[in-house]
């Protein structure tokens, strides 16, 4: 009866944390969907889901191949009340790029002359000891959107 | 799998997240727990999140597009072999290759051929149980949008984020990593199947060597995986980034300028390569294409 017990136990914990990972990763796809892919137009995004649940204090990092011809947009969407600091670095560790503080949704757009493998780093920032609040985790997505930059061109003396 | 451990583990008590700021804020929610307790504490210590991406085919199609390399639909993988696959290894891995043919005849607006490559995609799609991707709605978009080259391509895009996302939520991450390999691995079969080999120019060899690059990360993301067949891919791209390593780096910094409309990045590293180390990689990449084609 006890090991009846015991495999039913397991079994429940099972089917609970596929359960929560499920919906961990469904919540993230919404999210993605619903506010990142607007915020992303008119760049294309490049068709893989690179977002988590972030809890305050978390930190993330990709490393990506930037074409020359393009231009990018690197957008940092997120769900949590607290700031995210968005970071493009060099292979050299050399910061091109820091968002400002006040970002809700940082992102940085820039053209890319020459091929480069860049770093791409996030940090949520911890919450203050003092705070009421309570330090909720949320969805983040981190997208990465690209143009042809000659096409992006036309378009722009197309419209002046 | 990594990715998903830590998700799971992150998971375990912030079962009923919102997908909006008001249900997070909620101090009732399930999704809270105390800023200074031992979890916080443990979660300060752990290790920063990495994730691995590679260019969309699109993306490497166009790049290989402004290289030169011309439409030949002789060189796509045919349209009838998409009854050969029948396991969801090979499922996945070909429909990341028509994702690339698709993403190619789309470049060069070839609708009929985008047509018959969006129903061999649709069918592995379907095989893979990813109904979602490539539903009757996205169909009559496809159609309403076929001589329109940009929509199309954002339609498909994202079908196959739809497949991309799918596949993770439903733990078989593994098979989205193989659908990215067989993508990218099409993606740059394509751009060197058409070679001149006696007289290459020099911004498609410059455009073949920067995919040097993108192998790193997508190494990178197959080690994530322990499946017997990603890593069967692993083995045979490490064997392709042999001939890779052969190009030479000059590091320096990147450049940014902030004239103009957004910020412009130049510089960076300069890569070195002879017309040998690019006649290697295409032999490379012919093989382990035509194997996963078969």
């Amino acid at each position: 009866m006890k090991l009846l017990n015991n495999q039913a136990l397991k079994f429940i914990v099972l089917i609970v944390f596929t359960a929560i990972s499920i919906n961990a990763f469904s919540q993230c796809k919404n999210f993605t969907k619903k506010e990142g892919f607007p915020a992303l137009a008119p760049f294309t995004h490049n068709g893989q889901l690179t977002s988590a649940k972030f809890f305050p204090g978390d930190e993330a990092e990709i490393e990506m191949t930037f074409n020359g011809g393009n231009d990018y947009r690197v957008l940092v969407c997120s769900q949590l009340q607290v700031e995210v600091e968005l970071k493009v670095l060099d292979k050299k560790g050399n910061v091109l790029h820091t968002s400002n503080p006040n970002d809700e949704n940082p992102h940085w757009d820039f053209r890319v002359k020459s091929t480069q493998q860049l770093i791409v780093q996030i940090k949520v920032a911890e919450m203050e000891e003092t705070s009421t609040k309570m330090a909720a985790d949320g969805c983040i997505s981190i997208l990465v959107g690209f143009r042809d930059s000659s096409h992006a061109e036309k378009l722009l003396k197309l419209n002046h | 799998m990594k990715k998903y451990i830590y998700i799971l583990s992150l998971s375990t008590i912030v079962f009923a997240c919102g997908s909006d700021h008001n249900a997070n804020s909620n101090e009732e929610s399930n999704t809270t727990a105390n800023v200074d307790d031992e979890a916080s504490k443990k979660r300060a210590n752990k290790a920063k999140m990495v994730f691995y991406t590679v260019p969309s085919p699109y993306e490497t199609a166009l790049i290989f597009e402004r290289s030169g390399v011309g439409y030949n639909i002789g060189v796509l993988n045919s349209i009838d072999n998409v009854n050969n696959y029948s396991t969801n290894v090979k499922q996945a891995l070909n429909f990341g290759v028509y994702g690339a043919d698709l993403s190619y005849a789309n470049i060069f607006d070839q609708s009929q051929q985008c047509m018959f490559y969006m129903n061999c995609a649709k069918k592995l799609a379907d095989g893979l149980g990813i109904t979602s991707a490539f539903d009757a709605e996205t169909m009559e978009r496809i159609e309403a949008n076929m001589n329109n080259r940009d929509s199309l391509m954002n339609i498909i895009n994202d079908s196959y984020w739809i497949a991309d996302s799918y596949l993770k939520e439903n733990e078989q991450d593994f098979l989205s990593a193989l659908i990215i390999s067989g993508g990218w691995i099409e993606g740059l079969y394509l751009g060197t199947v058409t070679l001149d080999r006696d007289k290459p120019s020099d911004e498609l060899m410059k455009s073949i060597a920067d995919q040097k690059y993108s192998l790193d990360n997508l190494i990178g993301l197959l080690a994530l995986y322990e499946n017997p067949e990603v890593v069967s891919i692993k083995t045979k791209l490490e064997g392709l980034k042999i001939s890779f390593d052969k190009i030479t780096v000059k590091e320096s910094a990147t450049s940014v300028s902030n004239e103009g409309e957004m910020a412009t990045l130049d510089g960076g590293n300069t890569l070195n390569f002879t017309k040998e180390n690019i006649i290697e990689i295409a032999d490379n990449i012919k093989t382990i294409r035509n194997e996963i084609i078969e």
